[in-house]
């Protein structure tokens, strides 16, 4: 092949790049605009759904801790190392864990 | 294999190896120890393949050579030995020649060559401490942990390597007893590992020499203590120790200070009333500055008060007696503080005028 031949063949090789190159940008504007549009909807709740969604998180974590509790109580280990297993007397790792939360 | 050796230092090195001679081992070369004679010592060893112990004594070599001998009988042998110069041969069939006075005995062998070898650590950490400063911190710590063999872990010592201080941690999980030294860390590097406790006693009670340093090579499940003529190699657990510092209260409602003996002996008193009971339960009444223990049982019931100097609200809690004794044999301190911070909330022991050590023991509900 001539050597004009492979220069005109990579000018279309670089122009068929570029055409990829801008189609790739745009895309990636289309996706920064719509994470924005979702960040202003993700910020827009209202006061009154924040508090409804942080109660519900309470209520959540308060109602784990009262199985855990309850679990400790009944006779259970709840530390990480032994969780499950049947406890003799207290445990001073279920305890600091109780004492955390 | 032919040596001289005074009964001492034959005595010394079988009771140096024998913890780590495992009697019921199926493996019968385990229940033996190797003795290997080379320069101007004789060289005990034994292994149960979870820890390894070698112990070299003086000797007059005439003939090198190694020999492994069945643990139990020649343990036996040495000790009821007289004390004069002991001549040990190694014949050719399979026999030590044991020769004292005017007397011989001839003990069967075991192959040399089944006897396994050693590891030899070459850990990434390295260590030095003087062996008295160690044997305390086992002394202080051991006690603590459980003997509970389904729980491992909980039979270790967790150690900690930060900076220039090394920390020794203990637990059974009903009470937890720490204790921390200075020490020269060249490395400069931070690490931790778990020991079993029974190791660490055996080495704290083979440790002859306060002065002496003890040697240690860490790898990653394997370590090295070496001090004078003893070389303990054992197996490091694996596992995640908790987390012991969330478990320690970092304030106090109550804090009492006592003279430890004082408050030993009333506990020892008025806990025999608890010996019969399961529980073990001593109360104990803290306002006004006095202490009040109480305990009863079947048997009858005892009351004592102490004079303590106190700060903080009253308080009404009970312990199980034993593991306030514990930690009192292991007091050297005149005085002690006690901390709580609620009736069901761990107390912590420490001595006064030394912040290196802490125990700390849950209460017992009533």
């Amino acid at each position: 092949m001539k050597l004009t031949e492979r220069l005109i063949k990579l000018e279309e090789q670089h122009q068929a790049l570029q055409e990829e190159l801008t189609a790739v940008k745009m895309m990636a504007y289309a996706l920064e605009e719509e994470n924005e549009r979702l960040r202003r909807l993700l910020c827009s709740y209202t006061d009154e759904d924040k508090a409804q969604i942080e109660n519900n998180v309470k209520k959540i974590q308060g109602s784990g801790y009262e199985n855990l509790v309850k679990l400790y109580e009944e006779g259970f280990h709840i530390c990480h190392l032994h969780f499950g297993q049947a406890r003799q007397g207290d445990c001073i790792f279920c305890m600091g864990f109780l004492s955390k939360l | 294999m032919k040596i001289t050796a005074s009964k001492e230092n034959l005595l010394f090195g079988v009771s140096a190896v024998q913890k780590a001679v495992n009697a019921k081992n199926t493996l019968p070369i385990l229940t033996c120890i190797k003795l290997e004679a080379k320069g101007d010592h004789l060289s005990f060893t034994a292994t149960d393949l979870e820890v390894g112990i070698q112990c070299k004594v003086p000797a007059g070599v005439i003939e090198e050579g190694v020999c492994v001998v069945p643990a139990r009988y020649f343990s036996e042998i040495v000790r009821k030995l007289p004390d004069s110069v002991i001549t040990l041969e190694l014949i050719h069939d399979g026999e030590i020649i044991i020769q004292y006075s005017n007397s011989e005995l001839n003990l069967k062998t075991m192959p040399a060559d089944e006897f396994p070898q050693l590891p030899v650590v070459d850990g990434e950490y390295k260590l030095s401490i003087e062996a008295g400063k160690i044997k305390q911190m086992v002394r202080q710590t051991a006690f603590a942990c459980s003997t509970d063999e389904s729980r491992p872990l909980f039979t270790g010592v967790l150690c900690e390597i930060e900076n220039n201080e090394i920390r020794m941690i203990s637990t059974d999980t009903h009470r937890l007893a720490l204790k921390k030294e200075y020490i020269q860390n060249k490395q400069k590097k931070s690490f931790s590992f778990i020991v079993p406790a029974k190791i660490l006693t055996e080495m704290a009670r083979l440790i002859q020499n306060d002065e002496e340093f003890c040697q240690m090579n860490i790898s990653k499940n394997l370590a090295t203590f070496v001090i004078e003529n003893i070389q303990i190699v054992c197996r490091l657990f694996d596992g995640q120790f908790p987390n012991y510092q969330q478990v320690i209260p970092s304030q106090y409602t109550l804090k009492v200070k006592t003279k430890t003996k004082l408050f030993q002996e009333a506990v020892e008193r008025i806990s025999l009333f608890s010996l019969d009971s399961s529980s073990n339960t001593i109360h104990l009444k803290i306002e006004n500055n006095i202490l009040r223990l109480f305990s009863q049982s079947e048997l009858g019931q005892g009351y004592e008060e102490i004079p303590i100097a106190g700060e903080g609200d009253p308080v009404d809690i009970a312990f199980n007696y034993r593991y306030l004794l514990d930690v009192f044999r292991v007091l050297d301190e005149e005085e002690l503080t006690i901390e709580f911070t609620g009736p069901l909330s761990p107390g912590i022991i420490r001595p006064v005028e030394n912040n290196n050590f802490l125990y700390l023991v849950l209460p017992v509900r009533c």
